[in-house]
């Protein structure tokens, strides 16, 4: 089996990333209790022996999960999301030559973060991937992760990109950008938006763009606020909308990725899913959807015909687009 | 590696086995891989056994999962595979070759077979059905045939049994010897056949209309062409189509 490395960059980038490990650690705990370290949790993790500080293959059989590395590289101009990301719970699963970061951030500006710290971090990223890459068997994808609007996101993240296409130009590069609402409050964010799109365009082999406002519809679909103070229930609303937008994100990756780390009759590999769905090389930009998407207070079943209608239907799209205007 | 095989061992021969994806579709790009490896196949195979997926699937019933699949193919392939009471088990394929695929332009075949709960006649009456539709109840026109039956008694058919997989087999008239019949023994009565029919046209023609559209939009190349596969390639592989086509026409007439 392959393995995917996850290169978070900026605020954006890495509250997703931080939301998609814990939902991987999820899924794979769901799927083998034992606590072995298979080939499907290999894409994603490393299973380290602390003792020993060796790097146990898969190879070795039924090896028992040490301590779990996640494949990835974290990268942010600002200190505070980080910090609280390794102090969190997933935090014990990097290292700190798998951390990039600054002080002063880029203050909202692409050109910051594309031509000052990107110039500036160009020989550290790089390392870092390597390092990640060396531990890799047989490394098939990268999947980039960053916020449109932002600095850090839309720079260092089309930045990283452009070295990931230079330096790995035989491993798919899949980028997650998402992309600023209408009301957002980053003055600056068309701008960075516009100047991100040039090059992930380039340089990016599949785009899954994702709109913060449609997944803040349909967390609004789905969220039952809490009746309490008005500053408590704002408060708590708030961060648990945030995390669940996150989620939806983190689960489109893992949903994509699923049939290529779980066995099945049949198996959809990556690579696969770039070569049937990018027609041309500029036509990289995908619509994702999900289904189904449940309350967690009031979970329903939906018959295998209902979800495949949902996940065509612009309610449950993460890219606000009327499907039924265009051509597949 | 077969054309190395066949060129260092001199006498060798290579039967090829492939699978047609569904009709419905399976991937955007099943067309060019399809032809790309029928090109191949028609250059360097002595004989391709063409499995569909759709006719496997209508065969084995609408709730079958993959693994039935699978088993209801490596059945049929029993026929190629030997152990018949005419033909030692190690010149088995050779002979299907020789029967089934003597004209290196028209080699490529298909395989089926039916069982019968009670008896062989049983077996004998949906083998003919399977086989009328294989040839597209006489649309289709067969060049040849190998028949294996397989009972406790390891007997061949009888003679009213033959004429009837004759006629579902619509034959070309121009082969006085279309058809061979082998037996073998078996707890469960079952026909295996392996027929070298023009309708294996029909699935390739819709395969190379579908990527001649593709191609001439453009679409998918760059995948291609990031290999060294280009443009040239798929011309040829157009151009083997047509060919494979105007040869079944030409010796089914």
């Amino acid at each position: 089996m392959t393995q995917s490395i996850i290169v978070q960059v900026g605020q954006c980038g890495n509250q997703i990333g931080s939301q998609f490990w814990v939902n991987a650690l999820k899924e794979h705990a769901n799927f083998d209790d034992k606590g072995i370290f298979t080939e499907s949790i290999a894409s994603f993790f490393r299973n380290v022996d602390a003792k020993n500080k060796k790097n146990l293959s898969v190879t070795t059989p039924a090896s028992k999960i040490h301590r779990l590395r996640a494949r990835a590289v974290l990268i942010d101009m600002e200190e505070g999301v980080l910090n609280s990301l390794i102090k969190s719970d997933v935090g014990e699963l990097f290292t700190s030559t798998q951390l990039i970061q600054d002080v002063s951030g880029a203050g909202n500006n692409w050109a910051t973060g594309y031509h000052f710290y990107g110039k500036q971090f160009s020989e550290k990223i790089l390392d870092s991937i390597r390092k990640e890459a060396e531990l890799c068997d047989c490394l098939q994808s990268f999947f980039v992760l960053h916020s449109m609007g932002g600095g850090t996101g839309s720079g260092m993240g089309t930045r990283t990109l452009s070295l990931l296409a230079d330096h790995y130009p035989e491993i798919f590069r899949f980028v997650v950008p998402v992309y600023p609402s209408v009301d957002d409050d980053v003055i600056t964010s068309p701008y960075n938006a516009t100047l991100a799109m040039g090059q992930i365009s380039e340089h990016g082999n599949c785009v899954l763009p994702v709109e913060n406002q449609a997944l803040a519809a349909i967390c609004e679909r789905l969220s039952t606020p809490k009746v309490d103070t008005i500053r408590h229930t704002v408060t708590e609303t708030k961060e648990k909308a945030f995390n669940r937008m996150n989620s939806f994100v983190a689960k489109v990756i893992m949903d994509i990725t699923a049939s290529a780390r779980f066995d099945g009759a049949i198996n959809v590999d990556i690579n696969e899913i770039s070569m049937n769905l990018v027609p041309f090389p500029r036509a990289n930009y995908l619509v994702p959807g999900v289904a189904p998407l449940q309350s967690p207070k009031m979970p329903q079943q939906r018959h295998l015909d209902a979800i495949f209608s949902d996940v065509f239907s612009p309610t449950h799209q993460l890219c606000r687009v009327d499907l039924r205007k265009g051509v597949f | 590696k077969q054309w190395y095989q066949r060129r260092v061992r001199g006498g060798m021969f290579v039967c090829n086995v492939a699978v047609l994806p569904f009709r419905s579709g399976e991937n955007p790009v099943q067309s060019y891989n399809t032809l790309l490896c029928l090109r191949q196949l028609q250059a360097h195979s002595d004989m391709v056994i063409l499995v569909e997926n759709s006719t496997v699937a209508e065969e084995v019933g609408a709730a079958a999962k993959m693994v039935h699949l699978n088993r209801k193919i490596v059945e049929d392939l029993r026929v190629v595979m030997g152990n018949c009471k005419q033909i030692p088990a190690r010149t088995a394929l050779w002979e299907v070759v020789k029967s089934v695929a003597a004209i290196p332009a028209v080699k490529l075949c298909t395989v089926g077979g039916c069982s019968g709960i009670r008896n062989v006649s049983e077996a004998v009456e949906k083998t003919v059905r399977s086989v009328k539709k294989r040839t597209g109840f006489g649309k289709c026109q067969t060049l040849a045939a190998v028949v294996a039956t397989y009972n406790s008694t390891s007997q061949l058919l009888d003679e009213r049994s033959e004429e009837k997989l004759r006629k579902a087999c619509n034959f070309a008239k121009w082969n006085p010897f279309p058809i061979d019949f082998w037996s073998s023994a078996s707890k469960l009565p079952k026909l295996s056949y392996v027929l070298n029919c023009s309708s294996v046209c029909n699935s390739i023609v819709s395969e190379c209309d579908n990527a001649v559209l593709k191609f001439h939009a453009g679409a998918y190349l760059h995948w291609f062409e990031q290999h060294g596969v280009m443009k040239d390639e798929f011309l040829d592989a157009f151009e083997t189509c047509n060919d494979l086509v105007k040869s079944y026409n030409y010796f089914c007439t």
